[in-house]
């Protein structure tokens, strides 16, 4: 019971507390023992928070008693990513230059899992400010990935992805400005979602790109992903680019199925550069074929815009986090990481029409991917170009000579999910992306699940 | 200071720097110069793709209220 009990998804651990089968406080302790006993080797943890977290599970115990019922993620132990705003917590960003951050207030999102009634176990390992890679002279142990810890868990959301995987928490949120949430996803073998631009709150989370960033959630299902996003979309004034926009309800539809919807793929993208690695692709054709036997119908894409994304992404997010960066970087380099030091200093030479242009870019850029979206529901492709590498073969400069599966969909602001889709020879996890429509979430997530629940993959667990 | 391509050279990265507020040693720039060159080669396939009409994604809200957070 207890290793099952370590891997329930939200849903599962929902149903138990109301049929009195769990209890929050049970689940919260077991979950805490867990990261005592693994997170020395596993580092995803920056912070544990064992009395908050047992103070609220106790809370929520006492209130499902009572019969106060706040939903699905009443008594779930979650982990932050440790750039989301917790009042009165260590909100460090991965960084000596945040080391001593504890915000006077919440984040909306923060204040939004709190009040759907989830349990705060901690705040996660992240790389540098959401962007640098990790390395010897990181503020705090870098997160490793559970299938193998020599290997990477992929970032920046690194901490999400390997607590998750490793069973060390049931839902996060994480960030992703050109894949944040979903590379780690896709290497940790779990689910994550970055959700419509506008559609959640990012007032509180420290930023990296104010245009490009977007906050999501985490999960080793899809369903979960969905019952975590429902309780944090929504309309905030605190966030200049939230969207007024009507939220759906993203649990309801889930099992419909893909019959009848039209997938796009951009086939030729995936031969970019040095290409995507032939495992890679084959895990993808054969979700292409399962997805092709539930009734989707495939069709290849023009690859051009999604191929075009990666320039004006990078130029934005550089420019950008630079902007946010500067004065630290004439005054205090050395607190920053040598990682995400190099990257800052050559963001200081991108000019201002650069900028702008990427800018402008964005915009032909962005009605290019609308336009193939009014003859196709959704939009495949694999999530990484590759496995995750180890540690001693990090090469910060290989990210650019592989396609970026995930980048187009900061730039259009497009939704889009990794799903775990299976391994490689190796043992590491391969991700399958599914992007989307604006605001439609909801399709996202119904072929994400359509995929998860015709595969073995999201039942695995690392041998952790 | 720039080269036949039209790229940066490391004297001109320095001074670059040195403007920008940036103290950074002649070993510290070399290290600097691959991604400097990258980005450019980015803002020139950008370029390629802009036409004269394009005005830059909106972002500013001439009726919000609220100072966002």
């Amino acid at each position: 019971m207890a290793a099952d009990l370590r891997y329930l998804t939200i849903g599962q651990l929902a149903d138990a507390y109301r049929k009195k089968e769990l209890s929050p406080v049970e689940v919260t302790e077991d979950s805490l023992a867990r990261i005592s006993e693994l997170d020395g080797k596993l580092n995803s943890y920056i912070t544990v928070t064992p009395e908050l977290a047992l103070e609220q599970a106790k809370q929520a115990r006492d209130e499902l008693v009572a019969g106060k019922d706040r939903g699905r993620l009443q008594g779930v132990p979650v982990g932050l990513k440790d750039l989301y705003s917790t009042k009165g917590i260590l909100t460090s960003g991965h960084s000596k230059v945040m080391m001593d951050y504890k915000p006077a207030a919440d984040a909306t999102t923060t204040t939004l899992m709190r009040e759907a009634g989830s349990v705060l176990l901690g705040k996660l390992a992240m790389h540098e400010f959401a962007f640098g890679s990790p390395g010897p002279d990181s503020a705090f142990p870098v997160a490793k990935n559970p299938w193998n810890i020599e290997f990477m868990p992929g970032g920046s959301s690194s901490g999400s992805g390997t607590a998750l995987a490793a069973g060390l928490c049931y839902g996060s949120l994480g960030s992703d400005t050109g894949g944040s949430i979903r590379g780690p996803a896709s290497l940790c073998g779990i689910v994550g979602l970055k959700p419509t631009y506008g559609r959640v709150s990012r007032a509180g989370v420290l930023p990296l790109s104010w245009s490009l960033d977007h906050a999501g959630p985490m999960s080793r299902t899809v369903e979960d992903s969905a019952i975590i996003l429902q309780a944090i979309a929504g309309y905030d004034p605190k966030d200049g680019a939230s969207a007024n926009v009507p939220v759906g309800d993203y649990t309801t539809n889930l099992k419909k199925g893909v019959k009848g919807l039209k997938v796009g793929v951009p086939r030729a993208w995936f031969d970019e550069d040095l290409g995507t690695d032939q495992e890679t692709l084959a895990a993808f054709d054969a979700a292409v074929k399962i997805l092709e036997g539930q009734g989707a119908q495939f069709v290849e894409i023009d690859s051009k815009p999604f191929s075009d994304a990666r320039n004006a992404n990078t130029l934005i997010l550089l420019a950008e986090a630079y902007a946010y960066h500067e004065a630290n970087m004439q005054t205090r380099p050395q607190d920053y990481s040598s990682g995400i030091r190099d990257r800052m200093r050559e963001a200081s030479y991108i000019s201002a029409a650069d900028y702008i242009n990427a800018q402008r870019a964005r915009v032909t850029i962005r009605a290019q991917v609308n336009d193939i979206l009014k003859t196709v529901d959704i939009i495949a492709s694999p999530s990484s170009a590759r496995p995750a590498t180890r540690f001693t073969e990090i090469d910060p400069a290989a990210a650019y000579i592989r396609p970026s599966y995930t980048n187009p969909y900061n730039l259009t602001g497009l939704p889009a999910i990794s799903v775990a889709a299976g391994f490689s020879a190796d043992g590491q996890p391969i991700g399958l992306q599914i992007g989307g429509r604006a605001f439609d979430e909801a399709t996202v997530f119904q072929a994400a699940y359509a995929y998860e629940a015709a595969t073995p993959w999201h039942d695995m667990h690392p041998p952790v | 200071v720039t080269n036949a391509e039209n790229e940066i050279t490391p004297e001109l990265a320095r001074q670059m720097a040195a403007a920008a507020g940036l103290n950074l040693s002649a070993e510290e720039v070399e290290k600097l110069m691959v991604g400097i060159q990258r980005n450019r080669q980015m803002a020139q396939r950008v370029r390629a793709i802009v036409t004269p009409d394009l005005e830059p994604a909106p972002v500013f809200d001439p009726t919000a209220t609220i100072q966002p957070s």
